[in-house]
């Protein structure tokens, strides 16, 4: 077992924890803590394993390998009532046939150690309900209410526990978009009055992005990046989540390494930011986030190309530029601005723009763009 | 060019009916075969009731004579009570025993095909061949269960010749012949649930028998409205294995309606009779079922 152990100040501690059935291994061992009043995203595409560490903490799937603290307790043998997490799920999994308030109760009801007085679990029934604004809805059957309504009896059915620990299985993902921001802005609301460790399972980078304290990026069961928002975007750890954080999504080329440690890209000469140069002759991967190329009239732009395609976003527009040998990036360009498929633009990047990735897709540093000289 | 209203009207009627026209094209053979087999046989049984003879002789018109002979005849009544005792003792053994078997089978991960096979397998037997087994099972001198009675010091207990053991042996040839059919119906109740609620449950800290009574009682209320309509109308009509088994007999203890009917219409060639008893089956049952339908309706 591994020599780290959980700290006291922890709410969860997931230490060398993997799950496979039978030969198959779905989630790679991996060391996880989420401090209290943490809010900690689990992020990644369908089959990562994000759902599985979910119900492994919860104590709905076995833990294969390795060791889950709640609240400083090894729970792995404790039975999934007993290990003070609550858990709002996917398709909310609202007992049809019992009222709001009798949903929001069940738990309280169901307590044995201690048996609650039925006018505490009243109390306590509409305290969980205001917190959601449910109270005036105690009295309808599930069916009677809309999607958002019904998350939210879900939350006050997690809430009304008071367990040490929420965990939250993309509970806004059978919300429709202008739904689900008002649900993400509620649930940030309610996280801040409870403060209670949070696991927070999406697939969605945005809900990651806005609700986060904490990201944890998983792909194929493997974790790929722990990290702060901002940390995941400016530094990525890998291509995997280059690509996966940020949109639209960051255009990637391999590369060579040049005899003096540059790199070639079209027009330009990339120069990486490392301490140590990049080993001449070396395979290498480039990525350039779209964001942070912008069109530009500058003389100081790096890049020069045709643009092939423009997506209007609204706010924005982002254009396909096609830099010849087989090169192109895309680029910010000004909602409003004039340019058109066809047209020829500079391009200027800013700090950040550019990662590289060595061989097998880990980030080994930034890189600067200048214009060669012809 | 748009259409003026009128044109709108007439091509939207015209429309209705061709939907309509359609439906009723699905319907017609359903409707013929209802109309044919159901609907004049009932209507005849209805007439017939109030008559006598009309199958060999002329029929002759009774009035309500056979209505009053059915009420006043105590094998009639005999044999009422004796399908209701039976659809009481096996209804509710074969709802219970099917749950127990179906909760268990839905808690096994794996292997349990070969399983729901055996339990179906009585169900797949004819109440007669079902009759010829439990003949050597029950027989008082070279049954399986007397031979095990003797072995253990006991005397032979006559399973189908005791006016009080009749009737519940009968059920319980029944209750093994259901179980299967209703083990599996209760099963695909079970496993059309959705699993997120059970886990929703599981962390709520309800224990299986909470989750049994909280959720999966009320959770199983349509396939229960099936069960209980379906059983009472099949057990109702309990014929099959009476017959093949002990012919009413010990001293009429297992005679059923149905197998009174039978005899009145078959072997005593007492059509209005017959005919008044039966009626009076299919209206019980449609009362019962009106009855189950409104105690089990979801209350809003």
């Amino acid at each position: 077992m591994s020599a780290v152990s959980p700290r006291a100040d922890v709410a969860v501690s997931l230490i060398q924890v993997a799950k496979s059935y039978g030969d198959v291994e779905v989630l790679q061992p991996f060391d996880l803590q989420v401090g209290e009043g943490e809010f900690v995203v689990l992020l990644g595409p369908s089959g990562c394993g994000k759902s599985t560490i979910m119900k492994m903490i919860a104590g709905l799937e076995e833990v294969s390998h390795g060791e889950i603290h709640v609240a400083g307790e090894l729970v792995n043998y404790v039975r999934p009532r007993d290990r003070d997490v609550s858990m709002v799920f996917q398709n909310y999994a609202l007992y049809p046939h019992m009222t709001v308030r009798d949903n929001i109760a069940f738990p309280l009801t169901m307590s044995r150690r201690p048996r609650l007085k039925r006018d505490v679990i009243g109390a306590r029934t509409l305290e969980a309900a205001d917190i959601v604004d449910l109270a005036p809805y105690l009295d309808r059957k599930p069916a009677q209410l809309s999607g958002g309504q019904r998350q939210r009896v879900a939350l006050a059915r997690a809430i009304v526990r008071q367990p040490a620990v929420f965990l939250m299985d993309e509970p806004l993902s059978n919300l429709d978009a202008l739904l689900r921001a008002d649900m993400r802005t509620s649930l940030l609301e309610v996280h801040a009055r409870i403060k209670k460790a949070t696991l927070y399972v999406t697939h969605d980078q945005i809900e990651a992005m806005t609700m986060a304290d904490r990201v944890v990026v998983l792909n194929a069961g493997r974790i790929q990046q722990i990290g702060r928002p901002r940390d995941l975007y400016t530094a990525p750890a890998n291509t995997f989540v280059a690509q996966f954080i940020g949109s639209p999504r960051m255009p990637l080329h391999d590369l060579e390494v040049r005899d003096d440690g540059t790199l070639s890209f079209a027009d330009a000469t990339l120069t990486g930011d490392a301490d140590v140069p990049l080993a001449p002759g070396a395979s290498v991967t480039v990525g350039l986030r779209p964001s942070a190329l912008r069109a530009t009239s500058s003389a100081s732009a790096c890049f020069a190309g045709k643009v092939t395609r423009r997506d209007y976003l609204g706010s924005d527009s982002y254009l396909d530029v096609d830099l010849g040998a087989g090169l192109s990036v895309m680029v910010r360009a000004e909602a409003d601005s004039a340019v058109r498929p066809g047209d020829t633009v500079r391009v200027a990047a800013d700090p950040g723009a550019i990662h590289v990735f060595d061989d097998v897709g880990a980030r080994v540093c930034g890189a600067s763009a200048r214009r060669q000289k012809r | 060019m748009t259409l003026s209203p009128e044109e709108h009207r007439r091509l939207a009627k015209r429309y209705r009916r061709r939907t309509t026209l359609t439906a009723y094209a699905f319907l017609g053979p359903n409707l013929v075969a209802f109309a044919v087999f159901l609907l004049i046989p009932v209507v005849w049984l209805l007439v017939s009731t109030f008559r006598t003879g009309g199958v060999l002789g002329p029929a002759e018109f009774v009035g309500l004579d056979n209505w009053r002979d059915t009420f006043s005849d105590p094998l009639a009544r005999t044999s009422i009570r004796n399908t209701v005792v039976y659809s009481a003792m096996a209804i509710p053994t074969v709802f219970i025993i099917a749950m127990i078997l179906a909760l268990a089978l839905n808690a096994i991960p794996r292997g349990g095909a070969p399983i729901r096979v055996a339990l179906y397998l009585p169900t797949l037997q004819p109440a007669v061949v079902a009759a010829f087994i439990f003949t050597f099972v029950l027989h008082p001198d070279f049954g399986v269960i007397n031979y095990a009675v003797r072995w253990l010091g006991g005397d032979p207990i006559n399973f189908l010749g005791d006016t009080t053991l009749a009737l519940p042996t009968i059920a319980g040839i029944e209750v093994w012949r259901g179980t299967g059919f209703w083990t599996m119906m209760f099963l695909a109740g079970l496993t059309a649930l959705p699993g997120e609620l059970y886990h929703a449950a599981e962390l709520d800290g309800a224990g299986a028998i909470r989750r049994f009574i909280r959720l999966t009682l009320p959770l199983l209320r349509p396939t229960f409205y099936f069960a209980v309509i379906f059983a009472t109308i099949v057990n109702l009509q309990l014929f099959d294995s009476v017959f093949a088994l002990t012919d009413g007999g010990p001293v009429n203890s297992t005679v059923s309606v149905s197998l009174y009917i039978y005899r009145s219409l078959f072997l005593f060639g007492d059509i209005g009779f017959g005919a008044t008893l039966s009626f009076l089956l299919v209206i019980t049952v449609l009362l019962l079922t009106g009855l189950q339908t409104y105690l089990l309706r979801d209350r809003k």
